[in-house]
């Protein structure tokens, strides 16, 4: 493996700078992030160009990622469904939960005719074209409006999904071949699925981030980030150039609290101080401090205070009839649907979100039961699917022709990883390889199940790939998150060449230019 | 000539015309003599010089450095200030020993943690769970700020930081928010502030080459860039040794990408281009080195990560994963032969390159001593200053106190020292000018963590008495009242990073870098007019960087004037409210507002109004205790408007009224350029 020769290469030649950058992006990746940073400031300025590397677009277009935090048991979300594999999911898941007819305690499996609790029973999910043509699959069932979805053509499913570097099998995995840094662990594990640079540790700019750099002017960047953040600094979405715009669930924009008000005492002169030294007019702004750091400190707070204001201003007056769930990431989709409605306002063509739910660290109490109702990871994917719909709901209120923000925009799942198919007794450890689903319009989804499946979970394995177990039903990925993230990059409006390659530095290890990566996107 | 200076002609002139002296500055400093103005003069050279090397100036330690400067004049007085922290506050050569004062931050942590315990007692069963983290990690943090407020041998600390931001180990691997013991039966989280005590702290003043063995052996690099259990090839399953620590100390802790001329200035190859440092047979030559070493007494082939971890013990050498076949790097400039299995030869290998950044490579001294003027007084020293600086650095290579070299050549060069221009004014009154010499080219944006610990010194803080609230468990109380304020012993502050405090704010704390790149780079520029500015020949790269930019997003921007706003609304650094088993506490930190109150201040007499001439008073102790007195006029002028149109407007006559304007206004300035931006 030679990561650092690249730039190396690229530093003794004279490459153009969007080459240049290109480069040592990619390696920023390997490598390090100062390498771009470095280099670029001390020689390249001056080269800049004024415009974004891509874009601008004739069409909006929206990513949402919903990070379901602390690892979700994504094989209890999207379990077999066929008699046989069913009966293998619920063998090696140590039975039915016990609640359930014939269930048994410390089993963790969900059943799927259940006369008795019919609310415990999967939904049917019939995998159209593709590698899982002719199974069926389950969906846990709190999801049901993900069901619908996926049934009227707007959602489809990603099985066994995790971070990889390239391709790896199950002797690459006993001699540590290009593993992942830090695999099974939260915080590596997070990190790599949003770097998508898995094989470094000091990586700390995503994907998305990358993207929002090509598509953002590096010398008058955007106030309000393209990258919209609910709460959570992220690294997918944090870039060289481009930061996520942080907003809360309930407030939006973090607000310079106590302005403008002239009601209380010390607001009001410290108000008056502040707009005495934050200066509104650039010129007043340039007269009043020579010290060109200290008119950049300046205006950067006065261009912070005054944003988060016409950020509220811009989301706060759109009129939305959309019930959200009262739920914290209920009212997160709420904010991401009025910032697609005010996209304008905000100047954005094109937008991308990070919604979140954390919670998912099932070690115990996987299949918790509250009376009737089962709790645990069964009642926080009914808060996400409810949450999702709802977003879908004001995408359809939002659209002033059908399609034209529900084709657009399309909704992801990401978590840390998936967790062990054996039981620990009342839960699941972390693992590695996980199903996810995506929703969109109908002329963006291909619904289907995609990914490969493994064929038997009892024994973790699958025809084409043979045993996928590394111990106790940790799976081996079979598809890489950079083939995920490929499809959803290209869709957006990245091109499969080397700006792809910038992006996804691994990507080649995956995919060759052409052609789709997976195909769960039209 | 000069933008201030005509600034200050105009405000004189209006002054003049208008017949206002009492709403206008005719200078910085108003001074009845001209003893008093050589002494605010005195006083802001103190003040300009405790910036850079505490974390803020108090009001005692700038007199204190005035009359020096008085007595023996200014370089002599800093020197005589930098020897003093040198010499009289040696620390303990044993890692646990606690010291009130000084030193290190373990046996404090530990000391709170032994004072107080953990703070939820169903540890055992929710142990993964928010609350558990949050308290495994406090009193590192806790620790950290305590040191920074109240600690004696403030240089040290300063200096512990800097290099902190230098050789970045920080949260991140799971490991270091542990709370179950190591093998040498500490708490895992204790591992990082025994890092920052190892390396940073006890190396401060001392020697880079030894820094790099400590750094290198540390457990907690080990595990930050995984170079514990790193083993050698094996053919057989064709695995290659982790090569992320020897990427690492040539990019980051010694030499960097490009190969620099002793002032800094990259070189330009034949090419046109930059020459590289080390290419990717240097890497691996390098990764090669690094393999064999484990958890300190934990010599064996296990595979077992946890097995052993000992996050308080230098790391061992396990022989027989120690790669001890030939290994050439840098072109053939560092050759270290192949040599027969021991762990002695594996320990040579890995001192030979040490050996070879810290001696041989030329670009170790600029590459650091860079970084450390950035750390310390301005974001873009010129060639020449660097040349100078790395010179102390190359005669002292060998010497056990080559940072206490390095330090002073920094702080007493004299592009340091010669920042700041004073102007008597004559008329309409006397007073007293300071100008900024050298704007845009030799300034900083003042890291937010140390113009917040600036603004807490500068108003003695001290813990809030309330920690005395309920305690239904047998620990000891919060704060044991007594002793003077502000003082340590049992009294500590209680500041973290979680919770409603500095990190998520500030986007920079203690501990919490995001990666080994530390908080921001140190060739950041930020976009707009620093980008478009061609600065004097002087300037490496004719190009300004200004790293601390680099995480102000209109994001933290709020944040940090919402954080600041938080903390001088009660004039409390107020973090809110904890709760604990059984307890609420407040975890404020007061501000003592008493030098308002005495002698004619503000705040003194009782149902009376503020003069405007108390006022500008104020706004004057303001500018020398959180500006250095380098506030410009312009800035004076808005705070005494904001200040004279409130008394027009409304009563401000009781003490709680004449406190919100306190605070407002300090407040305000915190956040002002003047204040953010350091000559």
């Amino acid at each position: 493996m030679n990561f650092f020769d690249p730039l190396m290469t690229a530093m003794n030649k004279s490459v153009s700078r969007r080459d240049f950058i290109r480069r040592a992006g990619g390696c920023s990746a390997l490598t390090s992030t100062s390498i771009l940073a470095t280099l670029l400031n001390l020689r390249m300025t001056g080269k800049v160009l004024s415009a974004p590397t891509l874009g601008p677009f004739n069409d909006y277009k929206a990513l949402v990622c919903v990070f379901l935090f602390g690892g979700n048991d994504s094989y209890n979300m999207l379990a077999p469904y066929d008699d046989a594999e069913h009966s293998q999911y619920v063998s090696k898941r140590g039975g039915l939960v016990s609640q359930a007819t014939g269930g048994v305690a410390g089993g963790i499996a969900w059943p799927k005719n259940d006369p008795d609790h019919p609310q415990y029973n999967l939904r049917p999910i019939a995998a159209g074209t593709g590698p899982n043509a002719g199974r069926t699959f389950g969906l846990i069932n709190s999801m049901s409006n993900l069901h619908s979805l996926y049934n009227s053509g707007r959602a489809t499913f990603i099985a066994n999904t995790g971070t990889l570097v390239r391709p790896t099998t199950r002797a690459d995995f006993d001699a540590k071949i290009d593993l992942p840094k830090g695999l099974f662990s939260h915080n590596d594990e997070q990190r790599n699925w949003q770097s998508s640079i898995p094989q470094s540790r000091s990586a700390v700019q995503g994907w998305a981030g990358r993207i929002a750099d090509l598509l953002t002017d590096p010398v008058s960047p955007d106030t309000i980030s393209m990258s919209i953040a609910l709460e959570k600094l992220n690294v997918v979405q944090t870039g060289q150039n481009v930061v996520p715009y942080i907003v809360d669930d309930a407030n939006g924009a973090k607000l310079l609290e106590g302005y403008p008000s002239t009601s209380g005492r010390y607001d009001r002169i410290r108000n008056n101080a502040l707009d005495g030294l934050f200066p509104k007019d650039d010129g007043t702004l340039a007269a009043t401090y020579a010290d060109l750091l200290q008119r950049t400190h300046a205006s950067a707070n006065r261009d912070a205070i005054e944003a988060a204001i016409a950020y509220n201003a811009a989301t706060g007056s759109i009129a939305l009839n959309t019930q959200f769930p009262d739920t914290n990431i209920g009212r997160q989709a709420e904010q991401v649907a009025r910032a697609i409605a005010a996209r304008e306002t905000l100047g954005h063509q094109r937008q991308i979100f990070f919604i979140s739910r954390g919670g998912f660290d099932d070690h115990s109490n996987l299949v918790d039961f509250n009376g009737a109702t089962p709790d645990g990871q069964y009642a926080r994917l009914g808060e996400v699917d409810a949450a999702v719909m709802a977003l879908q709901n004001a995408l359809e209120e939002l659209e002033s022709t059908p399609g034209e923000l529900t084709n657009n925009v399309v909704t992801f799942s990401a978590s840390d990883f998936s967790r062990t198919l054996a039981s620990n007794g009342s839960g699941s450890d972390h693992a590695w390889g996980a199903n996810h689903f995506v929703i969109g319009g109908p002329n963006t989804i291909h619904p289907s199940v995609w990914g490969n499946y493994p064929t038997n979970l009892r024994t973790a394995t699958h025809p084409q790939y043979g045993n996928l177990d590394t111990d106790r039903g940790r799976l081996i990925p079979t598809t890489s998150v950079d083939e995920y993230s490929a499809e959803l990059a290209m869709w957006f409006g990245i091109p499969d060449d080397s700006n792809l390659e910038l992006v996804l530095p691994n990507i080649r290890n995956f995919h060759s230019a052409g052609g789709k990566p997976i195909g769960f996107l039209r | 000539m000069k933008y201030r200076t005509v600034q200050a002609l105009c405000r004189g002139l209006l002054a003049t015309c208008l017949l206002l002296p009492a709403t206008t500055f005719a200078a910085d400093f108003a001074a009845s003599s001209f003893g008093e103005l050589g002494e605010i003069q005195r006083k802001v050279l103190a003040s300009h010089f405790l910036m850079r090397t505490t974390f803020g100036p108090t009001e005692p330690d700038v007199n204190a450095l005035a009359l020096r400067i008085q007595q023996i004049g200014k370089k002599a007085a800093f020197e005589e200030w930098i020897d003093a922290q040198l010499n009289d506050y040696p620390i303990s050569s044993d890692w646990q020993t606690y010291e009130a004062d000084r030193g290190r931050l373990w046996p404090l942590a530990k000391k709170m943690l032994n004072d107080m315990g953990y703070r939820s007692i169903n540890f055992g069963k929710d142990k993964d769970d928010e609350q558990g983290v949050y308290d495994r990690n406090q009193w590192k943090e806790h620790a950290w700020w305590h040191r920074a407020l109240t600690s004696k041998d403030q240089l040290r600390q300063r200096m512990a930081w800097a290099l902190s931001q230098i050789f970045v180990v920080a949260e991140g691997p799971g490991v270091f928010s542990n709370r179950d013991l190591d093998s040498s039966a500490n708490p895992r989280w204790l591992g990082l502030p025994k890092y920052y005590d190892d390396v940073c702290i006890s190396h401060a003043f001392g020697n880079y080459r030894d820094l790099l063995d400590t750094m290198t052996y540390s457990p907690a690099m080990g595990v930050w860039l995984t170079t514990v259990k790193n083993k050698k090839a094996d053919p057989r399953t064709g695995s290659f040794p982790d090569e992320n620590y020897a990427r690492e100390i040539m990019q980051l802790f010694s030499i960097g990408l490009v190969e620099l001329k002793p002032n800094g200035e990259p070189r330009i190859g034949p090419d046109g281009e930059f020459v590289e440092t080390y290419d990717n047979e240097t890497i691996t030559a390098l990764s090669r080195v690094f393999t064999g070493l484990v958890f300190n007494n934990n010599k064996s082939s296990s595979d077992s990560f946890g097995a052993g971890t000992n996050l308080h013990a230098e790391m061992d050498v396990y022989e027989q994963q120690h790669d001890t076949g030939q290994k050439v790097a840098f072109k053939g400039r560092l050759v270290i032969p192949a040599r027969p299995q021991s762990e002695a030869n594996a320990r040579r290998d890995i001192s030979a390159v040490l050996d070879f950044l810290a001696y041989e490579h030329r670009n170790t001294a600029p590459f650091i001593c860079r970084r450390l003027i950035q750390r310390f007084v301005m974001s873009n020293p010129p060639k020449y200053y660097v040349r100078r600086v790395v010179r102390a650095w190359d005669k002292n290579k060998t010497n056990p106190k080559q940072f206490e070299e390095v330090i002073k050549a920094i702080l007493l060069d004299r592009v340091a020292l010669n920042a700041l221009r004073f102007k008597t004014v004559r008329s309409p009154s006397l007073g007293l000018n300071v100008i900024r010499k050298y704007p845009t080219e030799r300034t900083r944006l003042r890291e937010p963590i140390l113009r917040s610990t600036a603004m807490l010194r500068a108003f003695s803080p001290y813990p809030d008495p309330s920690f005395l609230t309920i305690s239904s468990d047998a620990k000891t109380p919060y704060y044991t009242p007594g002793g003077p304020e502000g003082t340590a012993g049992n009294q500590y502050f209680f500041i973290d990073n979680n919770s409603d405090g500095i990190g998520d704010k500030f986007a920079q704390a203690p501990f919490e870098s995001e990666s080994v790149f530390n908080f921001y780079l140190p060739d950041y520029q930020a976009p707009g007019a620093i980008s478009n500015y061609v600065p004097s020949k002087s300037i490496i790269n004719g190009k300004l960087v200004t790293p601390e930019f680099q995480i102000i997003s209109p994001v933290t921007a709020n944040q940090t004037m919402n954080h600041i706003r938080r903390t001088t609304v009660d004039s409390d650094f107020d973090i809110g409210n904890q709760w604990e088993v059984n307890r609420q506490v407040n975890l404020d930190v007061n501000l003592d507002f008493s030098r308002f109150y005495e002698d004619g201040g503000l705040l003194g007499a009782a149902n009376v109004e503020p003069t405007m001439q108390q006022v500008r008073k104020f706004i004057e102790t303001l500018d020398l205790a959180l500006c250095a007195g380098t506030m410009s006029l312009s800035t004076k002028q808005v705070l005494l408007d904001v200040c004279q149109a409130e008394l027009d407007r409304y009563n401000v006559d009781r003490v709680s009224e004449k406190e919100d304007l306190v605070q407002a206004i300090i407040s305000a300035l915190v956040l002002a350029p003047d204040c953010a931006v350091m000559p």
